[in-house]
């Protein structure tokens, strides 16, 4: 026997919009079907209800009603990111669900006795995550999609038809349930039918003569029997998550405010996975119809809506958006959460997702390019920098062939003083220092750049290096080591293309 | 057990030389350094030639000493890094020296996560905060083949001497240092 259980919000535009704009909870609020004055009130809050607003009113009258009342356009961004939420939760406890058109989400449960003792416990779970993603869920299970659609209004709060008791339980239930088109209801409430029970006894084959296809669909329903089977839908790899202001945001700080809550509700969902978000996508609209789109990429997946913020705010700070802001959408890639082996012969690192967080910081507040691992450039240029993504992962180092090299650099002992050798490193002048030189009798002389100068002291070279003539941008150097008056070493060189001399580093 | 140490000395004593043979040690194990580089002054080719794995080093490079300290403390709030080497410049700041807070902060940091926090300045900058001093200064520098047809740079011959150290109080000990090329 299948079991399908479906989670359903009542007045889903609206519990959309409050799930990102958590300040209009407790006010008066109305969803419209457009911004204008005359499009009709679709989904009313408690508050404005109980002011006399009423969903089919039109703007200008529900604005007439309170003038407490706030009245917020339908958004199909938001409400798509509620109906995503929605199916997030459900696929916490089953790996088959259905979004509906209207909003519902509808999933397998069979065989849901390994995750919880009982349905009305598996139930409660998932109204319990539903509320911490900001939507008060109902939550039917029965043995069809359309009994578990009933269930879940009808219950208010947790319905359950038990295995083989649908027919029963559907049967006293009003008609307006199987939403009826309004001809239907109309003809059907003319006949004296009110209740489900009433046209589940009614032949199908007359009830299909008169009323056409869809007669015959709401015997098939009363019966509570499906058109369809139940169509699983993938896990999304990107979620978003959206939200259209009510004016156009110009400074940084209320944007800053307006993404925390979307970045919240995506770390939301992405935690129920399991997964991490790998990058950001950020879509904003500007005045005018603008848009701005940008896709920031994180140095690793990170779980952390503060990691997440960090960039995103660095990257809004480096290049604002030209316009003031009225709508903002983001999305989030999401990325398995990597597991690390440990090593017997390797220390720990730091768990890869506190390394993650901490890369992602780093690179807000130095830069991108500022951070990662320093490896050898393809490139015959001594001075080319190049960066690789720094991971934890990093080969086998064996314990022995550790101490093996340390044994390489253990220090040669004199009697009395400890002697220490150790390779000479060379600190990197980036750029390179223009210098001015001097030479005397044809030699070089005196060397002068920013910072240093002096007479040279030593001098050892030139080496002669050139490359990439391949190229539309060749080199031709020639290196010297000079030790100056002033105690440094340096690596200078002549710019046989250009005449010019240069310092690229001191020997420290 | 971290802490913060200090390599202090001029342009070409050999500090530099120093504070890689410690990272090319750390990192030979297959332990995680940092290297916070203030100057901008890292040379791969160099820094591979003295023995670090540079495939574990992370490599920052942060736009002022503000930062520095605070990309230094955030690398040892996340844990895992043996060694973060905080690299000043010639000269640091005096706005450096004046942030004892940071710098205790940093110490404590280090302390907790068991990282050594090595500094490398023209000047001493953490002050009482760091648990080792050390003074690197230049003996002379030595060119092989002078007034032949090729001479060549050999290295640098300095000397190491102990400044402060909280956990051997008044002692006074002394290093020679030869930072020879690879050549």
């Amino acid at each position: 026997m299948p079991r399908i259980g479906c989670l359903w919000v009542r007045g889903l535009e609206l519990a959309a919009l409050l799930r990102v704009d958590p300040e209009l909870r407790g006010r008066p609020v109305a969803v419209s079907m457009a911004s204008t004055s005359r499009s009709l009130v679709r989904t009313v809050s408690p508050e404005a209800e109980a002011l006399g607003v009423c969903p089919g009113m039109t703007v200008a009258q529900a604005r007439l009603v309170s003038d407490d009342l706030r009245v917020r356009p339908f958004h199909a961004g938001a409400f798509e990111a509620a109906v995503g939420a929605l199916g997030d939760v459900a696929r916490t406890v089953s790996a088959r669900v259905e979004p509906a058109a209207d909003g519902a989400v509808l999933f397998d449960c069979a065989g849901s006795g390994v995750l919880c003792a009982s349905e009305p416990e598996l139930a409660t779970v998932l109204g319990g995550r539903a509320e911490r993603q900001g939507l008060p869920a109902w939550i039917g299970i029965a043995d069809s999609k359309q009994a578990a659609r009933i269930a879940a209004r009808e219950g208010g709060g947790v319905g359950i038809f038990l295995p083989g008791q649908t027919r029963a339980r559907l049967a006293p239930l009003p008609l307006a349930l199987l939403d009826p088109e309004a001809a239907q209801a109309a003809t059907l409430a003319s006949w004296g039918v009110r209740t489900i029970g009433d046209v589940a006894a009614l032949p199908a084959g007359a009830l299909a003569h008169r009323l056409g296809p869809a007669g015959a669909r709401l015997v098939r329903a009363a019966h509570g029997e499906d058109d369809a089977p139940l169509v699983g839908q993938p896990v999304p790899e990107t979620f978003v998550e959206a939200i259209r202001l009510d004016y156009g945001i110009e400074r940084l700080e209320p944007l800053v405010f307006v993404l925390r809550r979307l970045i919240d509700c995506l770390a939301g969902r992405l935690a129920l996975h399991g997964l991490a978000c790998a990058a950001v996508e950020l879509r904003l609209e500007l005045e005018g119809g603008d848009g701005y789109l940008r896709r920031l990429p994180l140095a690793a997946p990170t779980v952390e809506s503060r990691t997440m913020l960090t960039v995103v705010r660095a990257h809004l700070e480096h290049a604002p958006p030209p316009a003031p802001v009225e709508g903002v959408a983001l999305a989030a890639t999401a990325a398995r959460v990597r597991s690390v082996q440990l090593d017997f012969f390797r220390p720990n690192g730091p768990p890869p997702m506190a390394l993650a967080a901490t890369i992602a910081r780093l690179a807000a507040l130095c830069g991108a390019d500022r951070v990662g691992a320093p490896h050898d450039a393809a490139s015959h240029r001594p001075d080319v920098v190049a960066l690789a993504p720094f991971t934890a992962d990093h080969g086998d180092v064996s314990a022995r062939a550790a101490a093996g090299l340390c044994r390489e650099r253990a220090a040669p002992s004199a009697a009395g003083v400890t002697a220490i050798v150790a390779p000479v490193a060379l600190r990197a002048f980036r750029p390179p220092a223009r210098l001015e030189v001097f030479r005397n009798a044809g030699r070089l002389d005196y060397v002068r750049g920013p910072g240093f100068g002096g007479r040279v002291v030593h001098l050892a070279g030139p080496w002669r290096l050139s490359g990439e003539w391949w190229t539309a941008d060749p080199f031709a150097r020639e290196y010297y080591d000079v030790e100056l008056s002033d105690g440094g070493v340096y690596r200078i060189y002549h710019d046989v293309r250009c005449g010019r001399w240069l310092a690229d580093g001191v020997y420290d | 057990m971290g802490g913060v140490t200090e390599l202090v000395g001029p342009r070409s004593s050999g500090r530099t030389a120093v504070a890689y043979a410690v990272a090319a040690a750390v990192t030979a194990t297959g332990a995680l350094a940092a290297c916070v580089d203030l100057p901008d002054a890292l040379d791969a080719g160099h820094a591979q030639a003295a023995g670090i794995r540079l495939a574990n080093v992370l490599w920052v490079r942060p736009p002022d000493e503000r930062v520095a300290l605070r990309v230094a403390e955030q690398i040892l709030g996340a844990g895992g890094f043996r060694l973060v080497l905080i690299d000043l410049g010639e000269a640091p700041s005096p706005r450096v020296a004046g942030m004892p807070a940071v710098w205790m902060r940093l110490g404590r940091a280090a302390v907790r996560s068991g990282a050594i926090v090595v500094t490398v300045g023209g000047r001493r900058s953490a002050g009482a905060c760091a648990a080792l001093s050390l003074e690197i200064s230049r003996r002379q520098v030595s060119f092989s083949g002078e007034g032949g047809p090729c001479p060549l740079f050999e290295g640098i011959d300095g000397r190491i001497r102990l400044r402060r150290s909280r956990a051997l109080a008044g002692l006074a000990a002394d290093a020679r240092l030869f930072a020879a090329t690879a050549a």
